[in-house]
């Protein structure tokens, strides 16, 4: 169970975003005053799925070392892909960089290395809109999960393990969903478990909090839940996030407090990667 | 006294896809001048777009860096498995030019020939947030000078990245650069970009140096990094990685039996399936 399958085309490895989509998401986000839950998530979500495009783009194209999905829980549980890819359940990374809901022109600032700044204009693809309404199904949403990856894992059986993302406030309406995410957690390919990742969007403003190893100092009983159902990380991406300079060890685990986890995207090994230091 | 023409200098390049990939997939890239004595390998970031023509515009810029007035003078790239042997050049008394030692400007030229290159092509927006970001390669190039009127010579090699050198003289390792032991590999090798960068300051404190002296019965070997740390792998096991090396490279089918060789090793996961290059350089005195 080493987490070291080779990804590449003929063996994919999977990415299923679950989101939170329910009423309590239009209440505001603690990590970005000024902005709600909603937004929050879909921010989260668009980042990650914009830096999973980015790791798979080459001159060329795409290549389709994963394919994603995102499951929407809210008034209904299902996916939440809109425009060409509505209703849809796993589909190559390809597809999804082709097929965003509209592409942004932004800004950012730039600087040359010789203390010159300039403004950069690049394109931000959007794939999911803020959204809430409804209750917050996540044991629904952890149960179809299971279902979609399972299909999966029996068309890639040796893959690297699916990664579960799940975006939420962490207050579920349907019950605990530990058991839930126990079962999803216990799905395995020859290479490994699938791990579940939590991404707490709070409106809470205490301290963000990324890939902790204890429960301890979590500002509250959703973060701690959210925790508990979080896979920890295996050896390698351990190595990985120490060398992106996040202090992990055994006991940590795929969760975060009001932050991002684009990190993730960055841990897994598709070949030679351009750490941060040299770019 | 040994006449001058007495020792020559054979190489071999080669240069492989990934397993499962095409031959236009590759993002490593070699290059050879053996009659100046120059030889350079570089691997493209896979995680990089337009890597490869990086990659190989790092490794011509570094061997024909000597041929004023351009470093980007379209020469003749040798092919992999073709074998060369030419009469090696005497020291030059006026040094080398060129990558190493003189700071990093002579990156701009290469940048700009990059940027010529892809920065009007109409790409999706992917391949186009990419493209600002640069492609990567680290790159390792070797110059081979001999001694006038003498059978031995010097040699210096520039490295940024894991892309490594081994000098082996009869049957023992002498010499490993820039990378001494296979757990130094941590997958986060020290890259050149093809765009400016704040962080140029940073690589060119990292530029590795290294020279030494080469006696006739010496062999080099350059080679990207997943060959490297095999390499160093099962010299650290007790092993001598330069004998089934040597081996293969025989003829009568030098290529094909690194191929064959290089798949073994991925099969038997030795050896991590990534693009492999190697420029293998050894001298023959003529009598």
């Amino acid at each position: 169970m080493p987490y070291a399958a080779e990804i590449s085309r003929s063996n994919p490895s999977c990415f299923l975003f679950l989101i939170d989509q329910s009423a309590s998401m239009t209440k505001p986000f603690g990590g970005q005053p000024g902005k709600i839950k909603a937004q929050g998530v879909a921010d989260a979500l668009n980042r990650l799925l914009q830096n999973l495009c980015l790791k798979c783009a080459k001159s060329n194209g795409i290549r389709d070392y994963f394919h994603v999905g995102v499951i929407g829980y809210g008034s209904k549980v299902g996916s939440a892909f809109g425009g060409k890819l509505a209703g849809r359940g796993l589909v190559p990374i390809s597809e999804l960089a082709n097929n965003p809901l509209r592409i942004e022109q932004r800004t950012r600032k730039v600087g040359d290395g010789t203390g010159t700044v300039t403004e950069q204009k690049y394109k931000f693809p959007v794939w999911c809109e803020p959204t809430g309404e409804g209750k917050t199904p996540m044991c629904q949403a952890l149960s179809l999960a299971r279902e979609v990856l399972a299909k999966f894992l029996k068309e890639y059986p040796a893959c690297y393990p699916p990664l579960a993302i799940n975006i939420t406030d962490g207050m579920p309406t349907d019950g605990n969903p530990q058991a839930a995410a126990a079962a999803l957690r216990s799905l395995t390919s020859t290479d490994g478990n699938v791990l579940l990742f939590n991404a707490h969007l709070s409106s809470r403003t205490d301290p963000s909090v990324e890939f902790p190893d204890t429960e301890e100092g979590l500002p509250d009983d959703f973060a701690r839940l959210l925790f508990r159902m979080s896979s920890r990380l295996p050896a390698k991406l351990q190595e990985a996030a120490r060398a992106e300079g996040y202090p992990a060890n055994d006991a940590t685990r795929g969760f975060v407090f009001n932050a991002d986890l684009v990190a993730v995207v960055r841990f897994l090994d598709i070949g030679t990667k351009v750490a941060h230091s040299v770019r | 006294m040994p006449g001058p023409s007495r020792v020559s200098l054979c190489w071999q390049p080669f240069g492989l896809p990934k397993r499962g990939h095409s031959a236009e997939e590759y993002e490593d890239a070699f290059a050879a001048d053996p009659r100046t004595g120059r030889f350079a390998v570089a691997d493209g970031a896979s995680e990089s777009s337009f890597a490869a023509l990086w990659a190989q515009l790092l490794v011509n810029g570094f061997v024909y860096a000597d041929r004023p007035p351009s470093p980007l003078t379209p020469t003749p790239r040798p092919r992999s498995g073709d074998e060369g042997r030419v009469i090696l050049p005497p020291l030059s008394p006026r040094g080398e030019r060129g990558a190493g030692g003189e700071g990093m400007d002579w990156l701009a030229a290469l940048r700009q020939h990059w940027a010529a290159k892809v920065d009007d092509q109409p790409l999706p927006w992917y391949a186009e947030a990419k493209r600002q970001q640069g492609a990567f390669a680290t790159l390792l190039g070797l110059v081979v000078r001999r001694c006038r009127g003498q059978h031995v010579g010097r040699w210096r090699a520039w490295a940024v990245g894991d892309s490594c050198l081994f000098q082996v003289r009869g049957d023992h390792l002498i010499r490993a650069f820039p990378v001494l032991r296979s757990r130094d590999f941590d997958g986060y090798p020290d890259l050149l970009g093809s765009r400016p960068s704040a962080n140029d300051r940073l690589i060119a404190e990292r530029q590795r140096y290294d020279r030494g002296r080469w006696q006739p019965d010496d062999r080099f070997f350059l080679m990207t990094d997943a060959l490297a740390v095999w390499f160093l792998r099962e010299y650290e096991a007790g092993r001598r990685p330069w004998r089934p090396i040597t081996d293969v490279l025989n003829p009568p089918s030098p290529a094909a039996g690194f191929a064959s060789w290089v798949a073994q090793l991925r099969q038997r996961e030795e050896l991590r399936n990534d693009d492999v290059t190697l420029i293998s350089l050894s001298f023959v005195i003529r009598h």
